[in-house]
């Protein structure tokens, strides 16, 4: 079975068994209408799903029980709150919710209706709408702050044949509230797997949210990931992601500040390797006065690897004592490697600050030279430049044994004894 | 401070000043386009046959085409079957200016641009096209000496068909894109420069273009080829009258560097903006590219952009040549409603090829100003090396700055770096003027002119001083 008979089936099972049948079909249908984004659309210029075309799907497949030992090496903490979710269902066993059940509501797609989409900015977040297995729906009361993370935990299990799933989440989070969210994607077989997560926030007054999103999957692991995130006045964004490894990763950030004194950053580190393609794409619309942006992306390419930078920041007519800020920047290790960047600003407003700066690059000659005169291998010097380009980004995760997780694995990538 | 002084008057006439029309005899083409128009106007040249079919192919692929949409401007569809795609002054000037229509002299008088010969102190050659003809080339015997073509490119087709078959379409080929398409397929004149090897070009070359006539397109072609070692620099120049309705501007340009060549191309564009309202004004729908194609070559773009309604256009250069270097300085000033897509392309082929962009955009009023550029290093283009830096002054609260950088690496022994600001000039800079008695809209106009003063330094100095002036006039009641 090939992607396109996969959507059909999917649907047709799913249509009649769970969620909002009409919203479902409606998605289908504009799904139908626009197609898998192609290379002729601007924001997919550089983006190339051509994996898709390899997906072999059989049904009768029968994947055993994921046992606790086979994902207790990617828990953050064990005190850490946390959700599993397996190859599209939620998995209680696995999870740990603790006393946390007041603040949060899981419910199942067929429970629950909720935001509908006004737009579809691109086809697989209508066939995301239109498919979705399972999903959390977090509502966070006013004046509540979560005294521990919560890991979200998404697990693909199978042999040799694809997987696609299919994941849909909300959180709403209530006026001078906070909670932070490690979303975790990880494949656990042989075959391969594509997995879409379109998650929506809605941030009250005063909150804060700080969303880790730690991408370390497997060679033939596939990921789709959109971010809608709705500021209201005060609130406070921190979004944070690590692409580490993964055949395609392609992450969606949009982000609208629709209330005054908002802050919003967003970090991303990416490390590609041999025909590795990692994209991250993000929006910020200021469409209120004096609110701060801060984006800053690290990049190491090395391999024949592509990795593509698409920054954009909407400042509209209103949006006066805007301060934007964006920074992509690149080391290219390899000849072979591609970088594709694009800081992109639209400004309407005049009382602004705004800048972006961008640089690709290699390591410093000099500062090898420096290392290595002082009695440092040159591969060692090598790592630790990488190493200190990463941190830059990395120091700034506040949750402590998911930083020294993350450093973990770049030393570990990077070859740092 | 005399120079001030001047500023302050100029500050203090209003709008337009090339705005007049001139009251010319002239003959125009039927109105439309098809195989038809496109025979006549290559019959009106004497063109030869190749030159024809190639228009008539062009023609062919414009028609497969579609209008782009993606620049970030807005403008009710154009009619192409609504433009006179030629107009000439009826009686073709002759070889003398004494023969030449004393109204055009006196209008190329009232342009300040320097016709007559016996200006031989101002030391520029001039090439004057006039809606659609090239109505008078200055110096020509005197450069013919060193060995320098400059003249009409109808004329070289003439004289010289085998080095303009040989170049032209090389660097924009009909296929690239659909205003060099209908470019290829109606352009009327334009100017062709052919400097030879070794020569240093012994003074500046300079096109004014002039649109006159209602209801037409200007589509002109500009071809300039510098052998090896040769240098050259180019000036242009473009003004329209006022008129309610849009005009529509449609050229192309073409560089190309031989070894060691070097060209420098400075623009100053004025056409007709509309007026206050948004009505009427210039489509200025260019298309400019110029190639190194040998090794230390080097191409220069300086572009002033005040004028037009809407402005498209990317002055760009491959960099096929190993060590050749790329430039563009440009300062794009709106005002009212214009609407400016402009920017650069630098693409990187050979080794060690570096390249550097400054764009100094100023938006105010309604218009909107946009940087679009294109950085691309290719595998090959080992340790090539660029620099972007595009500013944006914003005055006004209800104009708009936009910055689209593309950037595209390949290979890892490149640098490329790029950086933008956006912002106003700030109370702070302003008190500081008001506390030395220097009132609101001088100060505007000084901080302006500070902060294009990295591109207009690049300017050869006659136009230096009138892009100077330029943009104080766009600036004129923006402030305050």
């Amino acid at each position: 079975m090939n992607f396109a008979q996969k959507i059909e089936k999917e649907f047709n099972l799913i249509i009649g068994s769970s969620g909002d049948p009409e919203a479902r079909s409606v998605a289908m249908s504009i799904f139908k209408k626009i197609g898998l984004p192609g290379k002729k659309i601007e924001e997919w210029k550089y983006t190339n799903i051509n994996f898709l075309n390899d997906f072999e799907f059989d049904d009768n497949e029968k994947i055993n029980k994921v046992l606790f030992s086979e994902i207790e090496h990617l828990i953050i903490s064990k005190d850490f709150y946390r959700m599993v979710f397996v190859n599209g269902q939620f998995d209680k066993s696995l999870s740990f919710l603790d006393n946390m059940d007041e603040h949060i509501k899981l419910y199942q797609a067929s429970q629950r209706t909720f935001h509908n989409y006004n737009h579809y900015p691109n086809g697989f977040i209508a066939l995301n709408e239109s498919l979705f297995s399972e999903g959390s729906f977090i509502d966070i009361p006013d004046n509540t702050i979560l005294d521990k993370p919560l890991q979200i935990l998404y697990i693909i299990k199978n042999s040799e044949n694809s997987v696609f799933t299919n994941y849909k989440n909300q959180v709403s989070i209530g006026k001078h509230s906070k909670i932070d969210v490690i979303e975790t994607v990880r494949t656990i077989g042989n075959g391969s797997t594509f997995t879409t997560i379109a998650s929506n926030f809605k941030l009250g007054e005063s909150s804060t949210l700080n969303y880790y999103n730690f991408q370390s999957d497997s060679s033939k692991a596939n990921y789709y990931g959109y971010r809608s995130i709705d500021q209201s006045a005060k609130s406070n964004f921190n979004d944070f992601t690590i692409s580490i490894a993964s055949n395609f990763i392609r992450n969606d950030v949009f982000v609208n500040l629709l209330g005054e004194h908002c802050e919003t950053s967003l970090s991303g580190f990416y490390y590609t390797l041999n025909d590795e393609f990692f994209d991250n794409h993000s929006l910020i619309k200021h469409a209120k006065p004096i609110c701060t942006s801060n984006e800053t992306y690290h990049g190491i390419l090395d391999g024949a690897s592509t990795a593509v930078f698409n920054g954009k920041i909407i400042v509209e007519p209103d949006a006066q004592k805007t301060q934007a800020y964006q920074s992509n920047r690149n080391i290219l290790l390899s000849d072979t490697a591609n970088i594709f960047t694009k800081p992109q600003l639209e400004i309407y407003a005049d009382d602004v600050k705004c800048s972006h700066g961008a640089t690709m690059g290699s390591l410093e000659k000099e500062h090898l030279f420096y290392l290595c005169s002082r009695g440092i291998t040159e591969k060692m010097a090598k790592s630790m430049l990488l190493m200190a380009f990463a941190n830059r980004i990395t120091d700034k995760i506040n949750i402590e044994p998911l930083r020294s997780n993350i450093e973990k694995w770049l030393s570990e990538k990077l070859e740092i004894e | 401070m005399a120079k001030d002084n001047e500023l302050l008057e100029q500050l203090s006439q209003s709008d337009y000043k090339y705005g007049f029309v001139s009251n010319i005899e002239q003959e125009f083409a039927p109105i439309g386009l098809n195989e038809d128009i496109i025979k006549l106007i290559s019959s009106k040249k004497n063109e030869p046959d190749f030159m024809l079919q190639w228009r008539l192919k062009a023609f062919k692929h414009w028609k497969t085409l579609k209008e782009p949409e993606w620049a970030k401007v807005n403008y009710p569809p154009i009619d192409y079957q609504a433009i006179y795609y030629y107009a000439s002054p009826k009686a073709k000037p002759k070889k003398s200016l004494d023969e030449i229509d004393p109204e055009m002299l006196a209008t190329f008088e009232k342009l300040g641009i320097p016709l007559n010969e016996r200006k031989i102190l101002s030391g520029v050659a001039v090439d004057a096209v006039f809606d659609s003809v090239s109505v008078a080339t200055t110096f020509k015997e005197k450069l013919a000496e060193k060995g320098v073509i400059f003249c009409p490119i109808s004329d070289a087709l003439v004289e010289h068909p085998e080095l303009v078959r040989k170049y032209i379409g090389s660097v924009v080929p009909y296929t690239d894109n659909y205003f060099a398409a209908l470019n290829s397929a109606v352009f009327t004149d334009g100017s062709f420069c052919y400097i030879p090897k070794g020569v240093r070009c012994p003074m500046e070359l300079s096109t004014y273009f002039r649109i006159n006539a209602a209801s037409t397109g200007q589509f002109e072609r500009t071809l300039i080829v510098a052998d090896e070692g040769s240098y050259v620099s180019y000036l242009e120049g473009c003004t329209a009258p006022m008129r309610d309705e849009n005009q529509l501007h449609a050229a192309v340009v073409e560089l190309v560097a031989h070894k060691d060549a070097q060209i420098k191309y400075s623009t100053v564009q004025n056409w007709y903006p509309g007026d206050k309202e948004g009505r009427g004004g210039i489509y200025n729908f260019v298309t400019k590219r110029g190639i190194c194609l040998d090794s230390n070559a080097k191409i220069s773009w300086t572009q002033v952009e005040t004028g037009s309604a809407i402005t498209w256009k990317y002055p760009s250069c491959i960099l096929k040549g190993d060590n050749s270097v790329g430039e563009f300085y440009s300062v794009a000033m709106t005002n009212h409603h214009q609407q400016a897509d402009t920017g650069t392309k630098m693409i990187h082929i050979g080794k060690n090829t570096k390249s550097r962009i400054v764009s100094k955009g100023i938006s105010a009023g309604l218009s909107h100003n946009s940087y679009r550029g294109l950085v691309r290093v290719s595998k090959k283009a080992e340790g090539a090396r660029n620099f972007s830096q595009c500013d944006s002054l914003l005055l006004g609260d209800k104009c708009g700055a936009h910055t689209f950088p593309y950037i595209e690496v390949s290979n890892k022994t490149s640098t490329v770096e790029h950086e933008a600001t956006t912002s106003k000039i700030s109370d702070d800079i302003l008190f500081y003027f008001n506390q030395r008695g220097i009132g609101r809209e001088e100060a505007v106009a000084m901080i302006v002119n500070g902060y294009a003063k990295e591109v207009l330094s690049q300017l050869p100095m006659e136009f230096a001083v009138e892009a100077q002036k330029l943009l104080a006039v766009s600036l004129e009641g923006s402030v305050g």
